[in-house]
């Protein structure tokens, strides 16, 4: 204990000597992220991996452009948008931060968008997947690090018919993410000639038996079933699933949420045999993504999920735009374009901005949960290279 | 000093130090100055309700009500805000109306798990509706237009200043209806229901038109709150949303109108100071619930004028006239 | 509708009635007697949910989770009830709202402290597993004892409150408190025993959801709303009311699903409001039928 607090305090002395030293950037500002994230309510535990990324990346990629620190200001959006878009209005107006990272709720990103992009500041989503962000709604301003439902849906609908799958039944809670999930996956699936042999959305957050669906999909005896859910309802549907003796004879397959590193635990093996289409997965054997997992676990103590990953991808990309432009943050249009262009090989594969939609091109992964030596993890099935979203629906507006 | 007379004074401080502080304070105290104003008329509509004796647990189904048509009106069909406004009022006037009709014959907590349940059914509307985009919601919520008479309502400071002043036109507004004969019998209704009714008061017909006002005034509320956020999301209707408003009312004294202006800014303020200096701070928040609830059950306001009142019987009465 | 659908989606509606039952009877029963409002009932059933979790992974069985964690919360509850509840006994529902929902934030955010914001699960019995087959449908064994237990519990609880001295001072408690007092029965005792009871009831729905709904911060608050509704349905501080207000919305919310499912979020809502036009203190309050008998 005295120990620890001694090796601080010169830790502090010397960090104070650097400072004070002659050449050292003692005078330039600090370059100011924000980065709004749920540090309570029910995202709180993706809030907290996202966060961790974002220190990570600081400190392998920064800490400080140019001469320039740089300071994380986290903002909690306690899980709410409304919060969230008056957390973004504060981080602008008065902290004046230089670019804006985090943002979980597609909502809160989408009431977040026209924002900062009148007040001209650079922001790089680390979640919000809805399409229209980088679609309709895309903006010069707004970038995103994570991934569109598009790119995880529409590989998933191919693959899944090539796999044999004629006929798939779809259920998901009753929001705008599963919806738009479900109708990319259609989009491809009935594209390449499979049927969908119907679907049922459940009310979000209301529905705690999920018997009366599942009840259904039984009757209708498609080959395989696509569930679209997230966080607690995730849970209590692959339990039911399994607990309906439904697993050995209906495939499941789903999207990134429904069977996620996070809920393993909670999961148990209830989840084992289910294929997702996901961005990433912790046991990806490359270089790049063993340097990441080790690191984050010696700083972290616990292996990153893909929340951790697109924390960490995120805040590269707000820092490598950063150094296109050496650290100055005066001109926020150069700073934007220079994020526009930024690609690099990261944890999740090569990864690249497309300047045409600011939405990030990546590998999909099709995974299947297996267990092994009584842990369940993720066995790679396919890999579909460089997956981009549709840039028609974005018409781009100038920067100025 | 009377009762009332000290009952209005803190209101009237309130007021005024709200608008201090808005001259003075950055854009982001500006931000919770207007929530805290508009969350104050919200409260306000509640605490007319309460003084019928009835108490909603789905007053922001009202509050999604004035929003929704707000919303609607004006980024939708792209009609001017003013019209957005008074619509938005009218529409929660017709519908608390309708909703009254059989919802104000429960009473206790069958009527606060009605309102619920009418809230929840609109928040189950709003959260698929497709023209809304259902829970993602909705940007680009446009503010009142007042250039007309050189204010910019998109000025933080403006707008704060805007809804603060609208909060008092309101909570005066309602002091006269409190104080009218229509509000006493509301008050006699709260007291002893069965007692109006035997002396042939119609008491149904109080509540609904008591209701109905104060849905009115919740529409307004709701109609204020997407322009200050510029955005339109069913959580606005949720029942944390009406369950928060509540405990306003509930944190400043059911029954005293300055109470629940009171209480919403100290709700406002308590989550941010809160949220912005430790990590699991609903542990604070909820321990400050558990003392004002025990400490001081009849709310700020409420047990400040208790207070106030047995002072004033004692000095008037001496020491023995305790009990009077 | 095929016979064997309808089979399982009828044992779906009674193995979701049984759960929410066993939360609305001691909520219920606190309400009618002693007219408090107690928001916090679900913070119990989440507790017990936690514990459970904490007795499996400490190598305990789910048996030994399921005998010990809802007495652990009684205690609690009990606990609970005499440093913070009882202090706004007498004033009104407002304050034992603000009270409860105070309690409400400090549960979630303390079993969050202690373990963490992630879902977390607990597994059924190794012999519980699967599904078994009811009359030609293959029905998950999990559920059937879900609903045996529920069955099981209603009995006992008949019983108590109908047969024995317990229940005949809970009833006269709830039919007239003050005759009660006069006839020199010790309505606080009374009333501590019923909530004593009612989180026992809660902390054992803890346990049994436990497996089939996980156990995460917030499940309190999930179920809260329903099982509200399912108490003022039925009418407050009667077992028949809780039994009858947990198979209607059970029923209502498993067939809204299949039959409306546009709609299957606002069926437990219309039937709540219906019933409350119709019969504006529940569909059996334990003050009406003692008056009719």
């Amino acid at each position: 204990m005295t120990q620890t607090r001694r090796a601080a305090g010169f830790g502090l002395c010397a960090a104070a000597a650097l400072a004070l030293a002659p050449g050292a950037a003692r005078s330039a500002e600090p370059i100011k992220i924000g980065a709004i994230v749920a540090t309570s309510g029910n995202d709180t535990a993706q809030g907290a991996e996202l966060t961790n990324g974002m220190r990570l990346a600081i400190e392998q990629f920064g800490p400080s452009v140019n001469g320039r620190d740089i300071r994380l200001l986290v903002e909690d959006d306690t899980s709410n948008p409304n919060v969230g878009l008056q957390k973004a209005r504060k981080l602008i107006q008065s902290d004046g931060v230089d670019i804006i990272a985090g943002i979980q709720l597609s909502s809160a990103a989408l009431a977040i968008s026209p924002v900062v992009s009148a007040a001209r500041v650079p922001t790089v989503l680390s979640l919000s997947a809805a399409n229209a962000l980088t679609g309709e709604k895309c903006s010069p301003w707004v970038f995103r690090a994570s991934y569109a439902n598009s790119q995880l849906a529409e590989p998933l609908g191919k693959w899944a018919f090539e796999k044999g799958y004629k006929s798939v039944y779809i259920l998901g809670s009753d929001f705008v993410t599963p919806r738009e999930l479900a109708s990319d996956f259609r989009k491809t699936f009935e594209k390449a000639g499979g049927k969908v042999a119907g679907e049922a959305f459940s009310p979000f957050g209301k529905t705690q038996d999920f018997g009366p669906y599942l009840s259904q999909v039984r009757a209708a005896a498609p080959d395989a079933l696509l569930a679209i859910y997230f966080g607690a309802e995730a849970i209590l549907f692959t339990k039911q699933y399994e607990s309906f003796g439904m697993k050995d004879k209906l495939p499941m397959i789903a999207t990134l949420g429904t069977t996620p590193v996070m809920l393993r635990q909670a999961q148990g093996d209830s989840s084992v045999g289910v294929i997702s289409s996901l961005n990433y997965i912790p046991e990806l054997d490359t270089p790049e993504n063993k340097a990441f997992q080790a690191s984050y676990k010696a700083k972290f103590g616990s292996t990153a999920s893909e929340f951790g990953v697109m924390g960490f991808d995120s805040m590269r990309f707000a820092i490598e735009g950063l150094k296109k432009v050496n650290g100055a943050t005066d001109d926020r249009a150069a700073l934007a374009r220079a994020i526009s262009q930024v690609s690099f090989k990261g944890p999740r594969g090569p990864m690249t901005m497309d300047p045409k939609t600011n939405h990030v091109s990546q590998n999909i992964y099709i995974a299947k949960a297996v267990k092994t030596d009584g842990e369940v993890g993720f066995e790679l099935l396919d890999t579909i290279t460089n997956v981009t979203t549709d840039s028609t629906a974005c018409n781009m507006p100038p920067l100025k | 000093m009377t009762r009332h007379m000290l009952r209005r004074s803190i209101g009237v401080a309130l007021l005024i130090g709200a608008l201090v502080a808005n001259r003075f304070a950055g854009f982001f105290a500006q931000d919770l100055i207007a929530e805290a104003a508009i969350l104050a008329i919200f409260a306000l509509s509640l605490d007319l309700l309460a003084t019928s004796g009835l108490v909603s647990f789905g007053h922001a189904g009202l509050l999604g009500v004035g929003g929704y048509i707000f919303g609607g009106l004006t980024v939708l069909l792209g009609l001017p805000p003013a019209l957005g406004v008074l619509a938005a009022v009218a529409g929660g006037l017709a519908v608390a109306f309708v909703v009254g009709l059989f919802a104000v014959r429960t009473t206790g907590a069958f009527f606060i798990m009605v309102t619920l349940a009418v809230a929840e059914m609109f928040f189950a509307w709003a959260f698929r509706s497709r023209m809304f985009n259902g829970a993602d919601g909705m940007g680009g919520v446009p503010r009142l237009d007042l250039t007309s008479i050189g204010v910019d309502l998109n000025d933080p400071a403006a707008f704060a200043l805007g809804a603060v002043l609208l909060c008092a036109v309101i909570w005066a507004l309602l002091e006269l209806v409190v104080a009218s004969p229509f509000g006493r019998t509301l008050d006699a209704i709260r007291q002893n229901a069965g007692r109006v009714s035997a002396l042939g008061g119609r008491v149904f017909a109080y509540r609904l038109a008591a209701f109905t006002v104060s849905g009115g005034v919740a529409a307004l509320a709701g109609a204020l709150k997407v322009q200050h956020t510029n955005f339109l999301s069913p959580d606005l209707a949720s029942w944390f949303a009406s369950g928060d408003v509540l405990i306003a009312v509930v944190i400043g004294g059911i029954g005293t109108l300055v109470g629940g202006m009171l209480g919403a800014a100290a709700l406002v303020l308590l989550k941010d100071v809160l949220s912005g200096m430790v990590g699991h701070w609903y542990l604070f928040l909820g321990a400050i619930f558990i003392t004002v609830a025990i400490a001081m059950p009849q709310g700020l306001v409420g047990s400040l004028l208790n207070y106030w009142d047995a002072r004033r019987a004692r000095t008037a009465k001496g020491p023995e006239g305790e009990g009077a | 509708m095929d016979p064997n659908f309808l089979l399982e989606q009828v044992l779906n509606s009674l193995q979701f009635s049984m759960l929410l039952f066993l939360l609305a009877i001691g909520l219920s029963v606190v309400f009618g007697l002693m007219d408090y409002l107690n928001l916090a009932h679900g913070t119990v059933y989440m507790l017990a949910a936690y514990l459970a979790f904490s007795v499996t992974q400490a190598g305990g069985s789910f048996w030994m989770a399921l005998l010990l964690a809802p007495i652990a919360a009684s205690a609690i509850g009990l606990l609970l009830y005499y440093a913070l509840l009882k202090r706004v006994e007498q004033q009104g529902h407002l304050a034992q709202v603000l009270l409860t929902v105070g309690v409400i934030y400090m549960g979630t955010d303390l079993l969050r402290i202690v373990y963490g914001d992630l879902p977390k699960g607990v597994s059924v019995p190794a012999f519980l597993e699967g599904a078994t087959n009811v009359l030609g449908v293959a029905y998950p064994k999990y559920r059937l004892f879900i609903i045996a237990l529920g069955l099981a519990l209603m009995g006992v609880l008949y019983v108590l409150l109908e047969r024995t001295r317990l229940g005949a001072l809970v009833r006269a408690g709830v039919d007239d408190r003050d005759t009660a007092e006069t006839l020199g029965i010790d309505i606080a005792k009374v009333f501590a025993l019923v909530f004593a009871i009612g989180a026992y009831l809660a902390g054992l729905g803890g346990v049994v959801a436990a497996p089939v709904f996980g156990v995460y911060p917030g499940m309190d608050v999930s179920v809260i709303i329903l099982v509200l509704i399912v108490v003022v349905v039925g009418g407050l501080g009667s077992l028949g009311g809780a039994i009858l207000g947990s198979l209607l919305i059970g029923f209502a919310d498993t067939f809204g699903k299949i039959l409306l499912p546009q709609f299957a979020m606002m069926m437990i809502y219309l039937v709540m409001a219906l019933a409350l036009i119709f019969r504006p203190s529940g569909l059996l309050p334990a003050r009406r039928f003692s008056q009719a008998g």
